[in-house]
């Protein structure tokens, strides 16, 4: 059984949800199927021009059964180009990538999102639920508008916890404060899962070993091929045995504990 | 009508001319997913060290209009594990597998092509010489006619198979280059390697590579490729390898017309990873559709008036 498609996958729905950030939806039920929280596709639009590499998507949603949904910001050319299609174009979509959240049974999650960062959480949480895990989250954004999936990050978590960094909605500063607030009260049987911009995740990968509580960081970087054929996307780390080593973020991740990588 | 789509390099036969380029396909395995390797004609490995190698730091990659700049560093697992993990896993399949070697000296060169010999599934060897010569001064082998000699024939010496020399573009006279990489015993030249490159992150002020410049390679280094091809393959009677933007069919036949006998696929691998056996079964069609028997009848048939 193979474990990626390369899909011509049709749009079904691709809006703006303020600002620079938006969510699309495609049809791809071949690899809806075989998608985990926290994998990712490589995209393209199907007419790219002079922009040739496809970008890395995190799956924020399996709909349905077949429909992928990804959450992205317009940041360069690649991007701003998805942001221009439309219902009934085509996106080639290479997944599912990579590798996925682990879940730890019977443990207490808590989920760290920060800025475009918060994409994989919907289907992850979701898939916690399942496993009847109800994660506390936290989410950082720089101002109220730029939030995303709100609602239904709500309905999925025990309860959800916002920082912005001008204070516009929840606390005012970072989300990882919250973070260390709740673990210097009970670390408990806690396991962390984050994404988010490096700063947050070098504070986040702080924070659990202050705590002793294991922490599944989601890193990026920039990908030629998403497949480990570049060797393009290095995330300096340690091996067990303590050697300084380049792991791929396409191949070996993009989800690292936090004490093999260095952020 | 069922065309003959092999070509023969010298003494390297393959079914078919479209193999993939070096560093641009992994180690060959990483895609069996999604392609069947058997289509292929040939695979080239990634660039192969005595040691293994870490690579560059981040970033490796940046995307610029029609092409990428790269510095990856040669980051491999090395020769030993290549011979040991890979090509008994690679073996399984029915392409010509090409070892690509590199070293920072000459018995660094020598000694990582050596320990190939006597391994019948390697097909031939292909010499990265784009390297920094540690002994002058960090000087890139591939860009001075003498030390491209000496590298070249350090590996042939070393070699029982048939050495392809993989060229760089960044040279004056590309013709003198391939000159002495044939007298020091290149059996086939490879070309082109990247152009040598910078991006700058112009609101920080900083250059984007981690290794500050780096390789550019896409179909916006096509036209050059084709140049050096053609020039090459009018000046020297020895089979030539074309690499360089190859991304379509057209892209493959412009190739064999410019004077390769074969291409090789790079960059289009990592934003279209099927694009290899797809193009292998393309060029089945319109040598049909054309009505052209052997493929190898297009090899060097541009027409200069």
């Amino acid at each position: 059984m193979p474990t990626k498609f390369d899909l011509r996958a049709k749009i079904v729905e691709n809006v703006c949800l303020g600002g620079k950030y938006y969510r699309i939806r495609v049809h791809a039920p071949e690899i809806a199927a075989l998608a985990r929280p926290g994998q990712f596709c490589m995209i393209r639009p199907e007419y790219s021009g002079d922009s040739l590499l496809r970008r890395p998507f995190s799956i924020a949603s399996v709909r349905d059964g077949e429909l992928l949904e990804f959450a992205y910001t317009t940041i360069g050319v690649g991007t701003r180009l998805i942001s221009r299609s439309g219902p009934g174009d085509h996106l080639i979509c290479l997944g599912p990538l990579g590798n996925s959240f682990p879940i730890v049974d019977g443990s207490r999650a808590l989920v760290v999102g920060g800025g475009i960062g918060v994409a994989p959480f919907p289907f992850f949480n979701r898939v916690l639920n399942e496993h009847r895990i109800f994660p506390i989250t936290y989410y950082g954004a720089r101002s109220a508008d730029e939030l995303i999936y709100v609602e239904e990050l709500n309905q999925l978590s025990q309860s959800l916890k916002i920082a912005t960094d001008n204070g516009t909605a929840g606390h005012h500063g970072f989300v990882t404060q919250l973070l260390a607030q709740d673990l210097e009260e009970s670390p408990g049987e806690s396991v962390i899962y984050a994404c988010g911009p490096h700063p947050m995740m070098r504070v986040v990968k702080s924070i659990a070993e202050r705590y002793g509580v294991p922490a599944y960081l989601s890193m990026e970087e920039t990908m030629g091929c998403g497949i480990g054929i570049c060797i393009g996307c290095p995330i300096p780390g340690v091996t067990p045995d303590g050697q300084s080593t380049y792991y791929l973020c396409c191949k070996d991740g993009p989800i690292f504990p936090s004490t093999v990588v260095m952020i | 009508m069922n065309p003959d789509l092999s070509v023969q390099l010298g003494s390297l036969q393959m079914k078919n001319p479209i193999m993939t380029a070096s560093g641009c396909f992994g180690y060959g395995l990483e895609l069996t997913d999604l392609i069947d390797l058997n289509e292929l004609g040939g695979i080239v490995s990634k660039s192969l060290t005595l040691q293994k190698r870490m690579g560059t730091p981040p970033h490796r990659i940046f995307e610029t209009a029609s092409g990428m700049l790269n510095a990856i560093g040669i980051e491999n697992i090395g020769v030993e594990a290549y011979l040991t993990e890979k090509l008994p896993l690679l073996s399984q399949y029915n392409m010509a597998i090409v070892a690509n070697v590199m070293g920072n000296t000459l018995e660094e060169y020598a000694a990582a092509a050596a320990r190939f010999r006597g391994i019948q599934r390697i097909a031939a060897i292909e010499v990265n010489i784009s390297s920094p010569n540690t002994k002058k001064g960090g000087m890139h082998f591939g860009v001075d006619p003498e030390m491209t000699y000496q590298v070249v024939r350090a590996v042939k010496d070393a070699t029982d198979r048939p050495v392809i020399a993989k060229l760089s573009p960044n040279v004056t006279d590309i013709v003198a280059i391939a000159k002495r990489a044939v007298d020091g015993g290149a059996d086939i030249l490879s070309l082109i390697n990247t152009l040598w490159s910078l991006a700058i992150d112009h609101w920080n002020a900083k250059a984007i590579l981690g290794n500050v410049t780096g390789g550019l390679s896409g179909p916006a280094i096509k036209p050059v490729a084709l140049r050096m091809v053609y020039q090459v393959s009018r000046a020297l009677p020895v089979p030539i390898i074309g690499i360089g933007g190859i991304a379509n069919l057209f892209d493959v036949i412009e190739f064999l017309m410019a004077g390769a006998s074969a291409v090789q696929i790079g960059t289009a691998n990592f934003y279209d990873p099927t694009v290899s056996t797809r193009l292998v079964r393309e060029l089945g069609d319109y040598c049909a559709m054309r009505n052209i028997q052997k493929v190898s009848s297009l090899i060097g048939s541009l027409q200069i008036s």
